[in-house]
């Protein structure tokens, strides 16, 4: 059969394809288009984050209202899949996001020693508690999210506290989320481990403690039946109460764990002007009514009460166990050896 | 063949310009991530985790190979060699479980034997079966291979030389004896070889070991789950990730070797079948009993998961209480419309279907290529099948990293055409497209090798062009293969989830992750209600390819 001239038409229309998928730029390094931005915020902005995607939507009519000039876009993901993202930008070196609103303290800590944040205090955080801003003004809270433990309306008594969980006072078994993929689980582990040592994750082990994948996997245990307790982020419990779930919260009397959710300017921000412009809405008494209401987390504003009428976020914070330096120096410095720790003690 | 001579620049240049997207997407992308795991292997520490998940994925994988052969092997027999009523009805029912993905066999049986929760645990009293761990996987990926083994084995009792059989009755063996001692022993290596597969598929499958991994105590992490958590954990992670892969990479061409060694003993001494059909073994008295045993096989690994998925999207939520008036409708309406799946279904059918066309058009020019180039062609069809054998694992990881940043072509220092695939569906698009460019490859080139050169040098002789003679000769004849290659990548990939959990960027979303998300963050009765639609997707799918293979039979 002679050779059809077809197969060579389709492989060069494929790679004409190809190239015409391309972008195509000048070649030239373009000198700084970013000084441009004086006066009126405009122009877009690039916001990696882990917020929910309910929150965002509610978030957009704000912004659009408030900065009709500027397009925000928005990069919405688990917070382990914006901080690879954002890991893989950096090693590129060329990190395109503006502001980063991540839910992970260590991951944020971590990038604010890098220097990689432009110091900015938005006249909206002086009123917020002391502990969630940075003294430096490199970062500072926007929300903050709180796990406690939830059971089942129906189910034998709960745990009182994360203690009971560890050291064998409650019988029964609890799930928790996966430290190695998820990051509030983590954190969560970090508080557990200061507490009590690696008689944390042994003492779980030991009490038959279920490890799901994320917090919505320890939601599905619980409610399924499958676990007598679980340990929960509360807007996730809350949520699903709404939605007509028969989960109870338990506040733990060892104290809440807090995660304050901060937010930060990227120093290689093309357009710091309505950068900062978005992130003083976000942290505007409307923008933070918002993440109470739809969000369901509580807001850094102390004048909101806590969502679905909990306490407000210095009540929360008397609750909850403090955040120490200690506790930032060991989850950011040695978080492969609390992983580890954490697979040994599950894994006999 | 002067015009080929005459032609013989022009099929280089096609050549290459088939070659060019193959070496930039498949093969490159694969070298990369092989040095970068060389690099990072020998700088490791710690290995303890990761020894653990090679040994979980060897085990696991032995498990499931041995359970699909035990089953397998004498539901073989009993299908394809006996007189076994309704034989042909239940050799349809088992080969379901491979065109299903093996994600949703795993979900049917979490809620079948979830350790409190599921239906058989409440039934039986709680605890009695727990489907979490490495025997849980095992036991789901055995039943999900079964097929391989069965359809392996069946092709093979086909072409053993009934002569032998009867050779042995002559010799005063009893039919029973006859069937044991002369036709197992000759079937046996393509028993084997399909058990190989099942082994294969198995070590490279992501979304069962997760599903029954993670919450086991302790959790059982094999290698696709450990690279997943490695490439979530971004920092020191890839490096170690490429590593594994490297590991989960060299599993393959040791099981091919295995399978081909197999293959080629089983080959030679099957050579004498003429292809005469055997006459079914008679059961006689025993026929009730198989009837029963193939019937109950039947009835609790293939129909029992597909039950228990149906009633789990009717519930109100797992774990409700089993009553008539629990049951309810609104996970359906809730699910099927949301904006989120809707958006996801279609992303997921126009991949599945660009994918198809892709590889439809790769795997012609494929086998065309075969055929222009002789001694080059086993090379050419090499490089379209060898995507097929790497774990959907490795190749995702290797897209990943080798297009995580843009790359820019620059023309004469003035122009760049940056090639941005990073975070997009077109990186989805090149890792089906290459995964199950064998399909294509190989369908168009068995459909070709079928064809009778006569009727394009007809054509020609009646003054058609090559390309005419092509489009109007060749091409209607090949459309049934080509369709059936379509419509096969077209189904896997419409529900592909290995690499899609990986690729799939943010904000947008495919169908396999959504089944992967919902079930395994949010909530089982709507993944349920999800997997119920896939089920009946593939289920039309099959009746179309029947339908597609009842037609070109009748043509022919």
């Amino acid at each position: 059969m002679p050779f059809p001239a077809l197969v060579r038409g389709a492989a060069l229309a494929l790679a004409l394809a190809a190239l015409a998928s391309c972008r195509i730029e000048s070649a030239t390094p373009s000198s700084d288009v970013a000084a441009a931005h004086e006066g009126a915020p405009s122009g877009e902005v690039w916001v990696y984050t882990s917020m929910y995607q309910h929150v965002l939507d509610a978030l957009e009519p704000l912004l659009k209202a408030r900065l009709p000039g500027v397009t925000v876009r928005w990069y919405q993901a688990g917070s382990e899949k914006v901080a690879s993202r954002l890991e893989a930008e950096r090693a590129a070196g060329a990190v395109r996001a503006d502001i980063l609103a991540a839910s992970d303290p260590f991951f944020v800590e971590k990038l604010a020693r890098a220097g990689d944040f432009l110091p900015y205090a938005s006249p909206h955080v002086l009123r917020a508690p002391r502990s969630l801003v940075d003294l430096d003004a490199r970062f500072a809270a926007i929300r903050v999210s709180t796990m406690v433990l939830v059971h089942r309306e129906d189910s034998a008594p709960p745990p009182t506290s994360f203690a009971a969980l560890v050291d064998g006072s409650w019988k029964g078994r609890v799930a928790i989320g996966d430290p190695l993929t998820s990051g509030t689980a983590f954190t969560w582990a970090v508080f557990c481990h200061a507490r009590h040592g690696d008689a944390c994750f042994t003492g779980l082990r030991e009490r038959g403690a279920i490890v799901a994948g994320g917090n919505a996997a320890v939601l599905q245990k619980v409610e399924s039946g499958e676990a007598d307790a679980g340990v929960l982020l509360l807007e996730n419990a809350l949520t699903a109460r709404a939605r007509g779930s028969r989960v109870q919260v338990v506040w733990p009397t060892d104290g809440a764990v807090t995660i304050p959710g901060p937010v930060a300017l990227f120093k290689s921000t093309p357009n710091p002007v309505a950068a900062k412009a978005v992130v003083d809405v976000l942290l505007s008494p409307e923008g933070q009514r918002l993440i109470v209401e739809k969000g369901d987390m509580n807001a850094v504003d102390p004048r909101l009460d806590g969502p679905r009428g909990g306490p407000g976020v210095e009540a929360l914070l008397e609750r909850a166990q403090p955040w120490t330096p200690a506790l930032l120096e060991q989850g950011l410095t040695r978080g492969g050896a609390l992983k580890e720790a954490f697979s040994r003690a599950f894994s006999r | 063949m002067s015009a080929s001579t005459a032609r013989t620049p022009l099929r280089w240049v096609a050549l290459a310009a088939w070659l060019a997207p193959l070496l930039a997407f498949a093969v490159g992308p694969v070298v990369l991530l092989l040095a970068r795991g060389l690099g990072a292997a020998g700088a490791m520490e710690g290995l303890a985790t990761e020894v653990g998940a090679l040994v979980n994925t060897l085990v696991v994988s032995t498990g499931a190979a041995a359970l699909a052969l035990a089953l397998g092997a004498p539901l073989a027999l009993l299908l394809f060699r006996t007189d076994l009523p309704w034989r042909r009805v239940y050799a349809a029912l088992f080969t379901l479980p491979s065109a299903i993905p093996a994600f949703i066999w795993g979900m049917g049986w979490l809620s079948l034997a979830s350790p409190r929760a599921g239906y058989l645990n409440r039934l039986l009293g709680e605890g009695t079966l727990d489907i979490h761990g490495p025997v849980g996987i095992a036991f789901v990926e055995g039943l999900s291979g079964l097929p391989l083994v069965l359809l392996a084995g069946g092709a093979a009792l086909r072409r053993v030389d009934p002569a032998l059989e009867e050779a042995a009755r002559v010799c005063g063996a009893s039919p029973a004896r006859a069937l044991l001692t002369t036709t197992l022993p000759l079937a046996l290596p393509s028993l084997l070889s399909g058990a190989v597969m099942v082994f294969l598929m198995t070590a490279s499958s992501f979304g069962v070991p997760y599903l029954l991994g993670v919450s086991a105590s302790p959790p059982t992490r094999v290698l696709t789950t450990r690279i997943y958590e490695l490439v979530l954990r971004a920092d020191e992670g890839l490096g170690r990730a490429s590593a594994l892969a490297l590991v989960l990479l060299l599993l393959t061409p040791v099981a091919l070797l295995g399978t081909w060694a197999l293959g080629r003993a089983g080959r030679v001494r099957l050579s004498a079948g003429k292809g005469l059909g055997s006459r079914p073994f008679a059961l006689g008295r025993a026929q009730a009993w198989a009837s029963g045993a193939v019937g109950l096989c039947c009835a609790v690994f293939v129909l029992l998961p597909l039950a228990a998925l149906l009633l789990t999207s009717l519930q109100r939520g797992f774990g409700a209480r089993l009553a008539w008036e629990e049951l309810t409708l609104a996970h359906w309406s809730g699910v099927l419309w949301e904006p989120r799946t809707l958006r996801a279904t279609g992303l997921s059918l126009l991949l599945a279907t660009g994918a198809g066309a892709l590889v439809c058009a790769l795997g012609l020019a494929a086998a065309l290529l075969q055929r222009a180039f002789r001694r080059l062609g086993a090379g050419v069809e090499a490089l379209a099948v060898w995507p097929y054998a790497v774990p959907g694992t490795v190749l995702a990881l290797a897209l990943l990293l080798a297009f995580s940043r843009d790359w820019r072509f620059i023309l004469v220092e003035r122009v760049a055409f940056v090639l941005a695939l990073a975070h997009t569906p077109w990186l989805l698009l090149v890792a089906y497209a290459g995964k199950y460019l064998a399909l294509g490859t190989r369908n168009g080139a068995e459909a070709l090798a079928q064809l009778d050169p006569s009727l394009a040098e007809a054509a020609r002789v009646s003054g058609a062009g090559p390309a005419r003679a092509f489009r109007d000769a060749t091409l209607p004849l090949l459309r049934p293969a080509l369709l059936a290659a379509f419509v096969l990548t077209f189904l896997a990939c419409a529900t592909e989830i290995t690499m899609s959990v990986l690729l799939v960027p943010a904000g947008s979303e495919v169908l396999g992750k959504l089944l992967f998300d919902l079930q395994s963050y949010a909530d089982p009765a709507a993944a349920a209600v999800l997997a119920c639609a896939f089920v009946a997707l593939v289920v039309a799918g099959q009746v179309v390819l029947a339908l597609l293979g009842r037609r070109a039979a009748e043509a022919r």
